[in-house]
């Protein structure tokens, strides 16, 4: 098996946010993850884990009160955290795209979607307008669109829920990106269109030879779609693996605790179990070395003060970072 | 800085229409054919207008004309408006749609032009500039407190308190508005600031006071005949301790606003 | 133009006519019903005596059940009739619609001012929320906003015009040795140029300047609080992330939040007209400016009552289609809003 170089490469990443009342709250902590050309990779991990802003810093997006404080991200092998402003703006569509979760206020209310698409192609080499207006429609059509040529003139608000995110992803197809992000990109739309939306995803992906982020809470879901899983909890990466063998074989003790909490085919009332207490406060002055500490039945002194030791499986494909691995 | 800053303008404030005429240094109303006209000097600070009046007596004793009125008006528009407005957002229905309906077109209208008809139709006095004034800011006050009586009807503690047996009109006086009263306060100071705008501005078109009754805005409107002949000061002072004295009613506005609503003060 | 669109613009229109009638109501009420005798008041210049008082009565039908007294009064408003001015001997219709020009080109000229000055200083403070800028801008506003109008007049004239002689005199819209040009728009600055009078357009412009920027002091702090509001929202939103996210252009990213600030802006623009519209009245007085503010005033100070009464409803008129104006502009600058509803 030929080792491909990786697209995104993302080193002990360190993230911080300013608190409005003061002092700072350590946000992602030494986050370290590879995406391969054309894999289509999964962060799971509950809310306020840190994984959209984890994908808001692959984008540079970042609010003014977040701050970088260590680690490095490249894409292609090109730093991005070093990279300058138009750098990042041209990076940014053509390189790797994002889709948000919610549809209905990510298109811009007053524009007509063709006009969005074609300003998205316009910003990345396109140089007549009129080509872009017709590429625009020719997207339309490839996520689905029926009578794409007249729905090319509708407003965001003409469409529905799912229309809305089959746009947002033509939006995000445009420039044709390496790595496409789609942060909870199903989430509050509903079952059918869920499929419906992961299905155009995937196919997209795998015509165009794009590697996905897929970013969620639901493991069943990352578990369905993705090759590999990396499993977030507080900022920190407890493990990642080839999604079936995470399944059947997952050793961080939290990732065991999500997978009883993710009901499936054939369980049970009975054997679903929430996961006990809740993610630490990430503003705490004494977080412990692993963050997981607090809710852990495995945890030691060693789990407080020694951050969790990275073990890989003999190819490399699952890596687990926990003193105590089941 | 700002809170302290605040503090002291209206102290200042209250102590000049407490004590004004105690420490004036001569009678405002008093003329000195002599002295007329006199550039400020350490005898007379902000100068002297045409008939010789000490032009900072003058200005101190106008306080006493525009803060009591700015007041009265703002204290009869916020418990007019505070019941209307309570009861429309508690009760809801046609009452309220219509109230709101007059309450929009209102805000909208060039609110001095209403305020201008009414002193002419009621009678040229400072009662009616003050009854104007009350009736032109009424609109705010039945806005507020409506749309915040409307968000916290449904309430869990007014839920309570009515399941306790209480009244409408207890829940209403003693549970809701008690509970929306720092955003009140909130709209009360901020109304003083454009009371006394409202009252030196009608004064100073000729409406409300009659001379030789100390006012601010009528002091500006008689100095600004001299400012054409040079002499500025009969129009500088009283403007400069109006300017100051509607910034300190804003600045404790904006003061309570950011104390009471934590959220915005960042 | 599609039938939506027409019934849009139809229903604005619609919309109107309550603030017609409310205005028309209003001044029923203030000028006819509170006065003890309004046929005394109404009548009560010089030279009026019993007789024409009691004229006046059965003229009014003030003998008549109240809902009679006004549908006669709104008879005579629908006709034009809005009585006679005994100050100028004319039917107060006639001067209100003459002087009406003088006075929206001054609310004109003081609003263009406030505009081009006071948006971008609220985009930029916007663009940067919590820097010292925006902290600058947010405490200017402040000020500006405790300076009364007329404050901002007096010490105009002195400084421009007193001092340093840059202003021409504060008396009126044109040099009085200077003929007026023939009227076309009712501005004396558009119509000068139009008639070629090089001489008249300087006058007239000249003359403009400190009015306007008196009226445009007044309006500057909303302007720039209320931009500076409706750009910190759209710039705050969902669509502008993903705008950035897509890699557009700060250009366009910035066009994008300007277009959303459309509507809100286009509002705001409305609403302080209508705060101009009563700026007006102090302003006209501080500058002799011949427009309905000061013909207000001098009606009210020789108790000239229709003159008064006239001039609350051109105001009502005015306001009215300035607020029509502004719903049929949010239409245009937002799709979502003709089709709501």
């Amino acid at each position: 098996m030929p080792v491909l170089a990786p697209l995104l490469t993302v080193r002990r990443l360190s993230l911080a946010f300013a608190l409005p009342q003061g002092g700072r709250a350590s946000v992602l902590d030494g986050l370290s993850l590879d995406i391969a050309p054309q894999e289509a990779l999964a962060l799971v991990g509950e809310s306020g884990s840190g994984k959209s802003v984890f994908a808001l810093a692959l984008l540079r997006l970042l609010d003014r009160h977040a701050e970088i404080t260590d680690g490095e991200i490249r894409i292609e092998g090109e730093d991005l955290l070093h990279a300058s402003d138009k750098r990042m703006q041209d990076l940014r569509g053509k390189t790797l795209a994002i889709i948000f979760q919610n549809p209905a206020s990510s298109l811009n209310p007053i524009r007509r979607i063709g006009r969005q698409i074609a300003d998205v192609l316009l910003a990345h080499g396109e140089r007549s307008a009129d080509a872009a207006r017709r590429r625009a429609v020719q997207m339309l059509a490839r996520v689905g669109i029926q009578d794409a040529a007249r729905r090319a003139n509708a407003y965001p608000f003409e469409l529905s829920g799912g229309m809305k995110q089959r746009v947002m992803i033509a939006l995000a197809l445009a420039a044709s990106p390496r790595l496409l992000i789609a942060d909870e990109a199903t989430t509050g739309l509903d079952v059918t269109t869920q499929a419906m939306v992961m299905d155009l995803i995937h196919e997209q992906a795998r015509a165009n030879n794009m590697a996905t982020l897929l970013i969620t809470h639901d493991l069943a879901l990352a578990a369905e779609r993705c090759d590999r899983i990396a499993v977030i909890h507080a900022g920190q990466l407890v493990e990642s693996a080839p999604a079936a063998r995470l399944l059947t074989a997952a050793r961080h003790p939290y990732t065991r605790a999500l997978l009883t909490a993710t009901p499936h085919a054939g369980s049970t009332l009975a054997n679903l179990r929430a996961i006990p207490g809740q993610a630490p406060d990430t503003a705490a002055a004494d977080l412990p070395a692993c963050r997981y500490y607090a809710r852990c039945d495995r945890r030691t002194e060693l789990c407080k003060s020694l951050p969790p030791m990275q073990t890989a499986s003999s190819n490399g494909a699952h890596v687990v970072a926990c003193h105590h691995p089941l | 800085m700002k809170y302290g800053s605040s503090a002291l303008l209206l102290a200042l404030f209250l102590a000049l229409a407490i004590a004004g005429p105690a420490v004036a240094p001569y009678n405002p109303l008093a003329y000195a054919l002599a002295d007329r006209l006199q550039p400020p000097s350490l005898h007379h600070w902000f100068g002297t207008d045409a008939l010789g009046r000490d032009v900072f007596s003058r200005t101190l004793a106008a306080a006493r004309t525009d803060l009591p009125a700015a007041a009265a008006a703002v204290i009869l528009s916020s418990l007019i408006g505070v019941s209307v407005g309570a009861a429309c957002g508690y009760l809801g229905g046609a009452i309220d749609r219509w109230v709101g309906r007059v309450v929009d077109v209102m805000m909208a209208f060039p609110l001095f032009v209403v305020a201008v008809a009414l002193v002419a139709a009621l009678g040229n006095s400072l009662t009616n500039v003050v009854l104007a004034t009350a009736v032109i800011n009424l609109p705010f006050y039945i806005r507020l407190v409506r749309a915040e009586i409307a968000a916290r009807r449904q309430l869990g503690y007014v839920m309570a308190a009515r399941l306790a047996g209480c009244g409408h009109g207890y829940i209403i006086g003693r549970v809701l508005i008690p509970n929306i009263a720092p955003i009140i306060a909130v709209q009360i100071s901020l109304n003083l600031g454009w009371a006394v705008l409202n009252t030196s501005g009608l004064s100073f078109i000729g409406l409300g006071v009659r001379p030789p009754t100390p006012e601010w805005g009528a002091l500006v409107s008689d100095g600004a005949q001299y400012l054409l002949t040079g002499q500025w000061w009969v129009a500088l002072g009283p403007s400069l301790v109006l300017v100051l004295a509607v910034f300190a009613f804003t600045l404790i506005g904006d003061t309570a606003h950011d104390l009471f609503s934590p959220r915005s003060a960042r | 133009m599609n039938a939506s669109l027409i019934s849009f613009v139809l229903r604005r229109v619609l919309t109107v006519l309550p603030v017609l009638v409310g205005a028309t109501v209003f001044t029923f009420v203030v000028m006819r019903l509170l006065p003890a005798d309004p046929a005394a008041f109404l009548a009560s210049g010089p030279g009026m005596g019993a007789a024409d008082i009691a004229a006046l009565r059965a003229k009014l039908g003030l003998d008549r059940s109240l809902p009679v007294q006004f549908g006669l009064y709104a008879w005579q408003l629908l006709h034009g009739d809005f009585g006679h001015s005994f100050v100028t001997g004319n039917p107060v219709a006639l001067d209100l619609l003459q002087r009406l020009p003088a006075s929206l080109e001054l609310a004109c000229g003081g609003l263009l001012i406030a505009a081009v000055i006071g948006m971008p200083l609220g985009i930029a403070a916007a663009l940067r929320p919590g820097s010292l800028f925006d902290t600058a801008c947010r405490a200017l506003a402040v000020l500006g906003g405790a300076l009364p109008g007329f404050v901002i007049g007096v010490f105009l004239i002195y400084l421009c015009y007193f001092k340093l002689s840059w202003a021409p005199e504060p008396t009126g819209q044109i040099d009085a040795a200077l003929s007026a040009p023939r009227i076309v728009t009712g501005f004396l600055v558009i119509d000068s140029l139009l008639a070629g009078n090089m001489t008249a357009f300087a006058s007239a412009l000249g003359r403009m300047v400190l009015p306007s920027l008196t009226m445009a002091l007044f309006a500057l702090a909303p302007v720039m609080r209320m931009t500076r509001a409706a750009m910190v929202t759209a710039l705050a939103s969902d669509y502008i992330r993903s705008s950035r996210a897509l890699g557009l252009p700060n250009r366009l990213v910035l066009r994008y939040a300007l277009e959303n600030a459309g509507a809100p802006l286009i509002t705001m623009f409305g609403l302080i007209f209508s705060y101009m519209l009563g700026a007006n009245v102090v302003v006209e007085k501080v500058f002799a400016w011949p427009g309905i503010g000061a013909y207000a005033l001098d009606g009210l100070q020789a108790a000239d009552y229709s003159a008064v009464q006239g001039f609350i409803l051109v105001v009502a008129a005015v306001f009215a289609a300035v607020n029509l104006l502004v719903d049929l502009l949010c239409g245009w600058a937002d799709p979502r809003i003709p089709r709501a509803a």
